[in-house]
């Protein structure tokens, strides 16, 4: 008989979780989010003997306590749906802090399962930990592992397995607190056993939370109508901060104490030695290396992905158009045909034809957070990041932006503060992406002959001093305070497998494409759309929507010295920036063109003057984030009002700055 | 094992001193133009820049690799993980223009200064330096 | 009066008064950071701030605003 059966899976950040839950679960898997919150869900399935099992991989934390969305969503999954077995991932090299976690798992009433991964790193470091008398003490299993190799996978899934058929409230490990506060918990522990609103939890927990101030569990006390054992608990607290310490501080040092005796018997401490980590951060958090350094691998990584992504770029492009010739060849009615040759096939695939780039720089981005790269360049650079209103996690996933701006923005999920996470997404669009270039170097070409290079540099400064002043701005604004304080652990430097990485790039680019292909899909059909009617399929770009929108807003631009064109143009760059060029191609019934056009270049000529073509490339810059980049925004901030709000803002900013540009321009004397 | 980490120090540093020469020449290419050299320079200022960080890591603190110190192994070390990261990143980028001429149907033509073959040449040159790595348990504080 | 951001690269201190409060004060706690206990400064990042210490034996990394409110007494 199949019974269901649901675990989770809790544990510290950096514990080789992720692995275990692969390693369990293997494809079986589904990624999603907790409901109410932008906070991922990742569930799997896995069959073992005559059982099948539902994993939750919960978010990684360091406590259970209610302060951190991340907190909050493993600890109420734990306590409210009660699975029938949390697997605690204990990385065993680091054994003391990670028991902290494991005594409040088990103290809130889980039936706990401890795997205790990375015992080839405590080994290496010279730790001996005795697991048979650790499983005694805890009162739960405890299963050696050695997850990225492969290795203790039955032992765990034999253990979870009884532990689940054991299934009765089996006897929970207690930590002593102490005379005083063991007789107010059991006083407690009375009330709260007669309050029927509290039935599902662990009465001996909620006593504890209770005098520990815990406000959810405060929440959920008076939920259930017991409001005297709140006030109870809070004459408690008072006692015990005048007899002994503040409540919170108190119980946590107890923890501690308990966790060190527990250590005290279980372990045997080994002789401190350089291991690679040390010899590595020697070099790579050092004075005058370390910013270098890291520079450098930024570099590296933008020459890696913007090369060898290249081949598939082509590739794709190689693709599209065969399928558009298939397309177009078997489908008669002229306004079906245009509607998938142009519009589906044309828009979606120059989309897509950035996804190669997308996807190298979630591959890079896996290796960095992976080997624990990640946290050193934010150490590096925080100070100056904190100038700005942001802090060192930023750092990465706005110098990510210069590449693309979809994995940039995916890339902010380290940032676990929402302020500091929000002003990095809404400002990062503001640096400058790959798909910009082409616009740059077509005007540049065109107007700049001979400083083409400083000319398009001073594009990408432009986008790093917005990006700075944005920033400041929204704080002083929006998100006033400080970022967010930095307590940030530096894992040891652990070699990331490239099937790892590799599995986590498909990750992220697949769920990039699920959540913002619908918005780049309708995007693309409706500017399809736009351009091709009225005057039907076939007709002059001229008889569309999309030229009666350009030149209904061409007074706006005229200032700026734009045609309807232009305007146009830019209508087009909402969904790739690069298709810019393109549009301005067949303006001038140039069939091909690309930025290095000279017929299109004379033909700009005729259009617009240095001063004007300048302000058009900032403008260009600034105005609006690619359809794909929305998607992104709306994806990782959970909220229409913040995305439109970028789109917003940047089209403000950027009339602004094209406006200071010309003014400038004209004030200098130039045309 | 001494007289080992002491000729293969020598050597990396001698590599250390070459990588150093070779980016300060790429970085004044990229100022005054291509130079005719046997290994034609990049003239791009960040390869040179990068070529030049890592052959300053690896002359760094060599005296205190020669003295058998975790420092100055610490030094080697990041020198030959920069050295093949980089290596293998032109090595990648090579093979990833071969596939993409393949792709698009053109001739695909070697070009030395593209690929820095200086780049590679000197992270194969260096790859020696590995065995002190492997040697490292004889090192002292 | 030792501040913890006063104890040089390389040396261990105990902390005799934990002064972070508030939600950061508890987040130094569950990260170990307690009275009691005793770190060692691993090093200060190249622009002078954040800096990293090694407690519990694992590695963290603490702004100075706030880890200048722990108070400590440097151990030999």
């Amino acid at each position: 008989m199949k019974s269901k059966v649901k675990i989770a899976l809790a544990g510290n950040p950096n514990v080789g979780k992720t692995v275990i839950f692969n390693g369990l679960t293997g494809s079986r898997q589904h990624v999603g989010n907790w409901p109410g919150v932008t906070v991922e869900k990742k569930l799997g399935k896995y069959t073992h003997h005559d059982m099948n099992i539902e994993v939750v991989d919960l978010p990684g934390t360091y406590s259970l306590s209610p302060y951190s969305i991340d907190e909050k969503v493993a600890r109420d999954y734990i306590v409210e749906e009660k699975p029938d077995a949390v697997v605690n991932i204990v990385d065993a090299s680091n054994i003391e802090r990670n028991l902290y976690l494991t005594v409040q798992l088990l103290e809130a009433g889980a039936n706990v399962v401890v795997a205790l991964n990375m015992m080839d790193e405590a080994e290496a470091k010279g730790m001996k930990i005795d697991t048979e008398k650790l499983s005694e003490i805890l009162k739960a299993p405890v299963v050696p592992m050695v997850a990225v190799k492969g290795i203790g996978f039955k032992d765990l899934k034999d253990a979870i397995y009884e532990e689940v058929k054991k299934h009765k409230e089996h006897r929970h490990m207690s930590i002593g607190y102490g005379r005083e506060v063991e007789k107010a918990i059991v006083s407690l522990e009375g009330d709260v056993g007669k309050c029927p609103g509290l039935k599902k939890y662990r009465k001996r927990w909620v006593a504890i939370k209770l005098l520990e101030n815990d406000k959810e569990v405060i929440q959920k006390v008076r939920d259930g109508g017991c409001m005297d054992i709140i006030k109870k608990a809070e004459s408690i607290r008072e006692d015990i901060s005048k007899k002994l310490d503040d409540p919170e501080t108190y119980f946590a040092d107890k923890r501690y104490e308990f966790v060190d005796d527990i250590l005290g018997v279980v372990l045997i401490k080994g002789k401190k030695v350089w291991t690679f980590s040390d010899m590595l951060d020697k070099v790579l958090t050092h004075k005058i290396f370390g910013i270098p350094v890291f520079l450098a691998m930024m570099w590296a990584t933008f020459q890696f992905t913007f090369s060898v992504a290249t081949p598939f770029m082509d590739a794709i492009d190689v693709f599209f158009g065969w399928l558009g010739n298939v397309a177009s060849s078997n489908i008669s009615n002229p306004a079906l045909q245009s509607l998938v040759t142009d519009g589906i096939i044309g828009g979606v695939g120059s989309v897509l034809i950035f996804l190669p780039n997308i996807f190298l720089l979630f591959f890079v981005l896996s290796l960095m957070e992976d080997s624990g790269y990640l946290s050193r360049a934010a150490f590096v650079m925080d100070k100056a990041m904190y100038k700005i209103g942001l802090s060192g996690k930023s750092f990465v996933p706005m110098l990510l932006g210069f590449g693309c701006n979809v994995p940039a923005i995916m890339a902010t999920r380290t940032i676990e503060d929402r302020k500091d996470r929000l002003i990095t997404i809404l400002v990062n669009p503001l640096m400058s992406c790959s798909a910009r270039l082409p616009v740059y170097i077509l005007f540049a070409g065109a107007f700049f002959i001979g400083i083409e290079g400083s000319v398009i540099f001073s594009m990408y400064l432009l986008g790093i001093v917005l990006a700075i002043l944005m920033s400041l701005l929204l704080r002083k604004l929006f998100f006033r305070g400080k970022p967010s304080p930095l307590i940030m652990e530096m894992p040891p430097y652990r070699m990331p497998t490239v099937k790892s990485s590799a599995i986590h790039m498909w990750e992220k680019g697949s769920m990039f494409l699920k959540k913002a292909g619908t918005i780049i899909f309708l995007g693309v059909v409706i500017i399809w759309f736009l351009s091709t009617y009225p005057g039907g399929a076939g007709s002059d770009i001229e008889n569309s929507y999309v030229a009666m929108l350009g030149h209904w807003v061409q007074p706006i631009f005229a200032p700026l010295g734009w045609d309807w064109k232009a305007a146009v143009a830019l209508v087009f760059g909402f969904v790739a920036k690069e298709i810019v060029v393109g549009a301005y191609g067949t303006f001038y019934g140039i069939g091909d063109a690309d930025e290095e056009n000279q017929i299109l270049r004379g033909a700009l000529q005729g259009a617009f003057t240095p001063v004007s073509a300048y302000a058009y490339m900032a403008f260009a810059l600034i105005y609006v984030p690619c359809l794909a980049t929305i998607g992104v925004i709306k994806q990782e901030t959970g909220s229409w009002k913040w995305t439109l709000f970028a789109v917003a803002y940047m089209m403000g900013l950027a009339y602004l700055v094209a406006a200071v540009i010309t003014a400038a321009g004209h004030l200098l004397g130039f045309a | 094992m001494n007289g080992k980490v002491r000729v293969i120090g020598v050597y990396s540093a001698i590599i250390g001193i070459a990588y150093m020469a070779y980016g300060l020449i790429e970085m004044i290419s990229w100022a005054t133009g291509a130079m005719d050299m046997p290994l034609s320079p990049s003239q791009d200022i960040f390869a040179g820049f990068i070529l030049l960080i890592i052959g300053s890591i690896l002359v760094y603190r060599i005296k205190a690799l020669l003295d058998m110190k975790y420092e100055g192994l610490s030094f080697l070390l990041v020198g030959l993980v920069l050295s093949a990261i980089i290596g293998i990143m032109y090595m990648l980028i090579m093979g990833a223009d071969a596939l993409d001429a393949a792709i698009i149907g053109e001739h695909w033509e070697f070009d030395a200064a593209a690929y820095n073959l200086p780049a590679i040449a000197l992270f194969i040159l260096l790859l020696p330096g590995w065995l002190i790595i492997k040697g490292r348990d004889e090192f002292g504080e | 009066m030792t501040r913890l951001t006063d104890v040089k690269p390389g040396k261990k201190a105990r902390i005799i008064h934990m002064g972070v409060k508030g939600p950061a004060g508890r987040r130094y706690m569950e990260m170990g950071v307690v009275r009691g206990e005793t770190i060692k400064v691993v090093r200060v990042a190249p622009l002078g701030d954040p800096i990293e210490i090694e407690v519990k034996g694992y590695n963290l990394s603490l702004r100075k605003d706030e880890a200048g409110l722990i108070i400590v007494e440097v151990v030999k």
